[in-house]
């Protein structure tokens, strides 16, 4: 990979875009191409972020508050041949955390972009966690599962439901990452402008296997099996990811 | 015990020739026929039509699945019975075609305008079946469910299902003032109640034909190539049809134009030139890791179609400049201009896309063929 730069840390043989470089600070982490009729479904316990600043601070106006996204993912096989992802999980634009989901159409293959942000589900701010399930339901569909709870580990709110989204032919990856994203993308963003989310871990990672009724651990470096093989961060360390064998603990902070 | 049925059935069908005149049962090896990138077989009567079919749009977009609860297994013989959720994959190929559009964007259309207004959940109604397809045909009234929110996917169809199937897919765009007529089929008796309107007026178009022995055979399972032949016939004979000119869109410009606007709540119109014959629309999705842009013609005489991007970004795409249409509306252009080079990488491999400079773009309304030049 002569292009990656090397002192950002990375395993496998990241996918980097140049798109990626005008997101902010973030991370990502795959799995290898596996049986989602075996791994039937992605599992983790988020425990949201305890800072959250999406409001550039001392920087000119021109540029956009960000939007924050923890989320898992599902990769597919497209009629085109292409792989490509629905983003699922969590976002927040200033005002708390909601389910959300977004699968962008590949150029090539005659599709629609299917995405939505569940403004009528979000969570209050006594929120500390939330318990999340990331599953393929079929070609053109997915599982979305979103359960948010207190400290004292008492439900607030729950979200479950099946959501459309463009034909694949397969899915073969799940995925999961944390970013910080310029709400405009023809806005300048630099990764100066003092925004950050702090204290946002994925706990419990876990693949299930449905051969086995049992969820193997997903950390980054976690083994038998290896369910990970692919991660990176972007500009770190204003990312920066710290791991266990089946959770990530991330922050993210564009100081000045 | 099912797998046997179903290659009795298959052996059943393969050599009775059900609806169409007997005909060796052979490929054609020159001359494939694709749906959705995958090659199907069928009889040697039916590859013309499919291949006309395939001309008129009226194929699925997507391989058949042999159980859309498991994506992975793809249907590719077409000689072998349909299935309810296979079958509503050909009506919305159909409906989509008649109603102008791409189909992918007119099925959203639909999900996003119709749902409330059938009382139809943009969620999944049933039980067994959590595909967006379903829900579309359901809400159009294509489909119903079997009752306690079981839609029965994976069921074969019977021939006078398949009319009455077929009949209210083409009831979306034009009620029939034809009065049904007598039924011709010596096996009349046996057709239910409920199907006779329904066999009576297809017949009358011809779109359906009966058995090589003359008889419609109403408790006989449709095949997915009948199913195919039916549609093509449909759309060439019934008297309402895009191709004659007479079919009233389901939607107005300014319904599309809301529609597309609520596809997502992330995104938003971006640009929006009203010409003579189109609206020409582009969309912007920003704020998410990979951006889309999207552009749209909305037809003033029903229908929409997606246009490319002129130059396919990995992200938002790029400014448009100078948009205009011809005086007559048959003609769009506009202007991109790159002030740098432009690249893309992948798997750290990177390379040139578009070389800085100005490139201009024009797009044929009717046709939607697009050319784009790059100034000297």
């Amino acid at each position: 990979m002569p292009n990656w730069p090397y002192n950002w840390p990375y395993k496998g043989n990241p996918d980097l875009n140049l798109v990626e470089l005008n997101k902010g600070a973030h991370y990502y982490a795959y799995s290898p191409v596996l049986s989602t009729s075996v791994y039937t479904e992605a599992f983790a316990n988020i425990v949201l972020p305890t800072a959250f600043q999406n409001i550039p601070i001392g920087v000119s106006a021109q540029y956009a508050s960000r939007n924050g996204y923890i989320c898992l993912g599902l990769r597919g096989q497209r009629p085109s041949g292409d792989s490509s992802g629905v983003d699922i999980g969590l976002l927040n634009t200033g005002n708390g955390w909601r389910p959300f989901y977004y699968d962008v159409a590949s150029g090539e293959d005659e599709a629609t972009d299917y995405s939505e942000d569940f403004s009528d589900y979000i969570a209050s701010s006594s929120a500390t966690n939330a318990i999340i399930v990331v599953k393929p339901m079929g070609a053109t569909s997915v599982g979305l599962y979103v359960r948010f709870v207190n400290s004292a580990g008492t439900t607030l709110l729950t979200f479950d439901q099946t959501l459309p989204v463009n034909y694949r032919a397969s899915w073969s990856q799940y995925y999961r990452f944390a970013s910080l994203i310029p709400s405009l993308s023809t806005a300048s963003s630099i990764n100066t402008d003092s925004t950050y989310m702090l204290g946002g871990q994925f706990t419990n990672l876990g693949l299930y296997n449905q051969s086995t009724g049992v969820y193997y651990p997903w950390g980054l470096y976690s083994t038998s099996p290896e369910l990970i093989s692919d991660y990176w961060t972007v500009y770190h360390p204003r990312c920066n990811v710290t791991y266990t064998n089946n959770s990530d603990s991330f922050t993210i902070d564009h100081w000045a | 015990m099912r797998k046997i049925c179903v290659v009795i059935l298959v052996v059943f069908l393969l050599f009775t020739s059900s609806l169409f005149p007997a005909a060796a049962e052979t490929d054609d090896p020159d001359n494939p026929v694709f749906v959705g990138g995958e090659e199907v077989t069928l009889s040697a009567w039916a590859e013309e039509d499919a291949r006309l079919a395939a001309k008129y749009s009226l194929m699925p977009q997507y391989p058949l699945l042999e159980d859309y609860g498991s994506s992975s297994n793809t249907i590719t013989d077409y000689r072998q019975p349909i299935t309810r959720a296979q079958f509503v994959r050909f009506a919305l190929s159909y409906a989509a075609v008649m109603n102008h559009s791409s189909q992918s964007t007119f099925q959203h259309l639909v999900e996003v305008l119709r749902a409330e207004k059938s009382g139809a959940s943009i969620r999944f109604p049933f039980t067994d079946d959590m595909t967006s397809d379903v829900v579309v045909a359901y809400t159009l009234g294509i489909v119903e469910g079997r009752g306690n929110g079981v839609f029965d996917p994976n069921a074969w169809i019977t021939r006078q299902e398949a009319a009455t199937m077929l009949y209210r897919t083409y009831c979306i765009f034009g009620e029939t003032e034809d009065e049904p007529g007598a039924i011709r089929f010596p096996d009349k008796a046996e057709i239910a109640p409920w199907a006779i309107e329904a066999v009576s007026i297809l017949q009358g178009w011809s779109v359906l034909r009966g058995m090589e022995d003359g008889r419609f055979d109403p408790h006989g399972y449709f095949t997915i190539q009948q199913c195919m032949v039916c549609f093509l016939r449909l759309y060439e004979l019934a008297p309402v049809s895009w191709q004659k000119g007479n079919v009233t869109p389901l939607f107005s410009v300014e319904e599309t134009v809301k529609g597309i606007e609520a596809f997502s709540n992330l995104s938003e119109i971006s640009l929006r030139l009203d010409g003579p014959l189109a609206t020409f629309l582009r969309t912007d999705t920003s704020g998410v890791m990979i951006g889309a842009t999207r552009y749209y013609l909305v037809y003033q005489i029903g229908g929409v179609r997606d246009l490319p991007e002129a130059l396919p970004s990995d992200d938002l795409g790029y400014p448009l400049e100078n948009v205009e249409f011809s005086e007559d509306g048959e003609i769009l252009t506009y202007s991109i201009i790159l002030d740098a080079d432009k690249h893309s990488m992948y798997q750290g491999q990177k390379t040139l896309l578009y070389e800085q400079g100005v490139y201009h773009v024009m797009i044929d309304v009717g046709s939607c063929e697009m050319t784009v030049t790059k100034e000297a």
